[in-house]
């Protein structure tokens, strides 16, 4: 009768895991949530280690509460955004050196700004519409992790995280298909 | 009837959030409520389109093989004698200590002797092809190294670039180069282009010469005068993996050095130097 037979989390014997154990069961939900926030494979690589280094130095303390991957996934987040937020602020660098450049030289360039809108996808597109806490939601939903595992790596309030997924959803559904018929 | 579900328990059933006798009591609801069997489907729906959208953004390619590399130089770098028996898979914990201190041996000869190896072959290599873009050496400096030692600097066909210490060149690059040979290049040493970065966590940078307008300069933040916005610039670029310019040393050629001294001269400087 019971169609839905996983195990509830709370059953979920938290094991402690080594250092490699930990890279090898969790660096890809790492990296592809890194991927997510920065959309740079190369960033997404930097903050991956950045964050197993951050692992090495505090593995006691990631296992304490048994949640390792939310540990490792709200490290992940901090680094990720700090380092979007470095390189955000060297694109300005950069652009603003071209543009002055192109000015004292009296090149023109292509309109890049369309080429790179062109370049966004309709998931980045739907996913950028949905509001935080709820699009972080959805990622870690999507990486496989449970709802007390996005609390604790959100900090939000566990019995939250099941609205916050259906809003997120709904959001991204409603965006999504609109930019699909237009 | 049970009452109907809200949206907040119908995430969880679909989740596989619910305990086992919750989760029975929303399938027997689902299967006599029309309404929210809808909603479920519709629900089981979306998520789909998502599960689909978000596979489709996300990198199906995780490179682990090099992750687990540059995790391991970098905790290999960062390792003090306390932490020498360190390795990502752990193995190196249980090593006698007679082992550790054959590897440490074997490290010690091994990292002068490959730093010559690599100084020799980059040198060959940049001679043969007159290339002005080399790649940086493989080890990256520790954190207290002065940032010139990122590189060997860009070597010019017909040039030998001799690299003076740091505290030299920044004083008096001029009184540096005098009794240099005719084909020596002065370099400043490396500023970093992005605020707070480390070089130490550098890899896998390559080193471009450029050549630019003075102009150009005060894109970056310097203060370039009148004179030098119009003045050909010679500058070395660190570029990151990512393509991202993160640290720029200054050269000045012999001529140039020449070029700015006879104008110095014209405009009766000298004297006051």
């Amino acid at each position: 009768m019971d169609c839905q037979s996983d195990a509830p989390p709370e059953t979920v014997v938290a094991v402690r895991l080594s250092f490699d154990q930990a890279f090898v069961t969790h660096h890809r939900a790492v990296y592809r949530y890194a991927y997510a926030i920065t959309r740079d494979p190369g960033l997404a690589e930097d903050v991956t280690q950045e964050v197993f280094i951050r692992l090495y130095q505090n593995l006691d303390a990631a296992q304490r509460d048994g949640l390792l991957r939310a540990w490792l996934l709200r490290v992940t987040a901090n680094v990720a955004r700090n380092a979007q937020r470095g390189l955000s602020r060297a694109r300005s660098r950069d652009e603003t050196f071209v543009t002055r450049l192109l000015q004292a030289t009296g090149i023109t360039r292509p309109d890049e700004e369309l080429l790179r809108q062109a370049e966004i996808t309709e998931t980045q597109r739907a996913l950028a519409k949905i509001k935080e806490p709820m699009r972080s939601c959805l990622l870690l939903k999507h990486e496989g992790l449970s709802y007390k595992e996005i609390a604790a790596a959100l900090g939000v309030n566990e019995t939250n995280v099941g609205s916050l997924i259906a809003r997120a959803r709904r959001e991204f559904t409603r965006v999504y298909g609109k930019v699909g018929k237009s | 009837m049970t009452p109907c579900l809200n949206e907040e328990r119908l995430q969880a059933y679909l989740d596989g959030e619910l305990k086992a006798d919750a989760n029975g009591s929303v399938f027997a609801h689902l299967a006599e409520c029309a309404d929210c069997a809808a909603k479920a489907q519709e629900a089981e729906q979306a998520l789909a389109t998502l599960a689909r959208a978000l596979d489709g953004e996300l990198p199906a390619f995780i490179p682990t093989a090099r992750l687990r590399a540059r995790i391991e130089s970098v905790l290999a770098e960062s390792a003090t004698p306390k932490f020498a028996s360190v390795s990502l898979l752990g193995r190196a914990r249980h090593w006698s200590s007679w082992k550790l201190a054959a590897v440490a041996a074997g490290i010690l000869i091994l990292i002068p002797a490959m730093a010559v190896f690599w100084r020799s072959e980059s040198l060959l290599k940049a001679k043969r092809e007159g290339s002005v873009v080399l790649p940086t050496p493989v080890n990256t400096p520790g954190p207290q190294t002065p940032p010139q030692k990122l590189a060997e600097p860009p070597v010019g066909r017909d040039q030998v670039v001799t690299q003076q210490p740091e505290k030299r060149q920044r004083r008096a690059p001029r009184q540096a180069s005098r009794n240099e040979p005719e084909e020596v290049e002065v370099v400043t040493r490396f500023f970093p282009l992005i605020e707070g970065d480390d070089f130490s966590s550098f890899k896998g940078n390559q080193i471009v010469r450029v050549e630019m307008l003075g102009a150009a300069l005060l894109a970056i933040g310097l203060p370039v005068d009148g004179e030098m916005r119009n003045r050909s610039v010679k500058a070395d670029i660190v570029l990151r993996h990512d393509g991202l310019a993160r640290a720029i040393r200054f050269v000045h050629t012999k001529d140039a050095i020449a070029q700015s001294r006879r104008q110095d001269d014209h405009l009766g400087l000298r004297q006051f130097q």
